[in-house]
């Protein structure tokens, strides 16, 4: 058990001194090991259909920066905040308004219907839909608190890594959002009710 | 965990994230150039290692694998971290068949664009060094300072042609414009693996603080009395 909790990270930080030392194989499955939550997690903050360009560009530049990860973090979570970084840049450079795109990643709640076949499923369904409305009327800092929290179920720790941000203020923000969230949520409750 | 925090773990799934795309492909091309020339290196490179151990390992002594977990390899350039001393050939100079050019006369014999940091501006003399058959030439050497400053250019492409020996600690990665570079901050014996494979090392003095980067295919080390930050202005000034 101890030796495969071990055996990941480390083949992280070898991969990473092979591909610091030039080795572009080495890189390449780097790439390919987190393309899938790099890109979730550029959909995830809002790059909509620009994620993909997003996560190249991110890659790219992880590369060209790689000198500079030291290793206090893990590989992903030095990455993913490459990924948020250029997640901003893109809506700075297109003055594009984040968090549009939750609504086009949201469930279509009318194909769920059928799959749960049942009154719940209707509602859970409706409750979910919701909940993606009351995401997108967030402030950005604490919809990407959320995000990275609770979406992309990071730890506290990957969190800090990611959003730049102390550690305290991510615990704050967190239960901040959370709070905002909530009082969103029995808005629409009472609108809907 | 409260219920909302539950539900807003549970909505990962309901959410609808397109399949990831494979950009693994477009991230390679993109680092293309150094891609190819690397790639070409790994043939070349087993060639110079066989001749670096050669020179590094005192025989029967030190452990082959320290001696390879040691190195460094960069831009055509290998360097030992090991502490034991390249053997010398007392070869009084590195380079083969090194003699003055003018920058016009230089440039015609080489097959890469000279390019003198506009930091620095036109060299006070140029050098060219290791000729082949058809009368070109490998390495291409700028002096600044009376000599006392000089940017070392090659075709990349080519096998790895110096070898440094430097202690561990004064060895790191820099980043520059281009991409990063390797600093080393002190002295250091400096060795040329010359066309036939021999290493020579200059014997009369130890290389300065040296820049180590490469910019389109092209090779450079800037040897000087500098300091970490002078230098990768420099290195940032190519013409």
């Amino acid at each position: 058990m101890r030796v495969i909790q071990l055996e990941v990270p480390l083949d992280d930080d070898e991969l990473v001194t092979g591909a610091r030392a030039g080795d572009l194989g080495a890189y390449d499955l780097l790439v390919a090991r987190h393309t899938a939550s790099a890109y979730r997690t550029a959909v995830l903050l809002g790059a909509g259909s620009d994620a993909e360009d997003v996560i190249q560009e991110a890659f790219v530049k992880a590369y060209r920066k790689l000198s500079r990860y030291r290793g206090e973090s893990s590989f992903r979570a030095w990455l993913l905040a490459i990924v948020a970084n250029e997640t901003r840049n893109m809506h700075r450079s297109r003055s594009r308004r984040d968090g549009l795109v939750l609504r086009a990643a949201a469930a279509n709640p009318e194909s769920q219907i059928a799959e749960d076949g049942a009154v719940g499923g209707v509602l859970a369904a409706e409750r979910r839909a919701t909940l993606v409305r009351a995401l997108r009327l967030l402030p950005v800092k604490d919809r990407e608190v959320i995000v990275c929290r609770f979406l992309l179920d990071l730890s506290e720790e990957e969190t800090v890594t990611m959003l730049g941000w102390p550690r305290g203020t991510v615990k704050s923000r967190t239960s901040r959002a959370l709070a905002k969230l909530r009082a969103l949520l029995d808005r629409e409750e009472v609108r809907h009710g | 965990m409260d219920e909302l925090e539950r539900e807003l773990r549970g909505l990962t799934e309901w959410l609808d994230t397109p399949a990831a795309p494979d950009v693994a492909d477009r991230v390679r091309a993109r680092l293309a150039a150094p891609a190819r020339r690397r790639r070409r290196w790994r043939y070349y490179l087993a060639v110079a290692l066989v001749a670096l151990l050669v020179a590094v390992l005192p025989p029967g002594r030190a452990a082959l694998a320290d001696a390879v977990a040691g190195l460094l390899r960069f831009s055509g350039i290998i360097i030992g971290t090991s502490s034991a001393p390249i053997s010398p050939t007392g070869s009084p100079s590195p380079l083969p068949s090194q003699r003055p050019a003018s920058l016009h006369e230089a440039q015609g014999k080489l097959r890469f664009p000279i390019r003198p940091p506009t930091k620095l501006g036109p060299p006070e003399q140029v050098l060219v060094a290791d000729v082949d058959g058809t009368g070109s030439y490998r390495v291409v050497t700028l002096l600044y300072r009376g000599g006392a400053l000089r940017v070392d250019a090659f075709d990349g492409r080519l096998d790895p042609v110096f070898q440094k020996q430097a202690a561990g600690p004064g060895v790191e990665w820099v980043q520059l414009d281009a991409g990063f570079a390797v600093w080393i901050g002190g002295p250091h014996a400096l060795a040329y693996v010359d066309r036939a494979g021999t290493v020579r090392v200059e014997s009369a003095r130890l290389a300065a603080s040296t820049l180590i980067w490469e910019e389109a295919g092209v090779s450079y080390r800037l040897e000087g009395d500098l300091t970490k930050g002078e230098a990768i202005e420099i290195a940032n000034s190519l013409d």
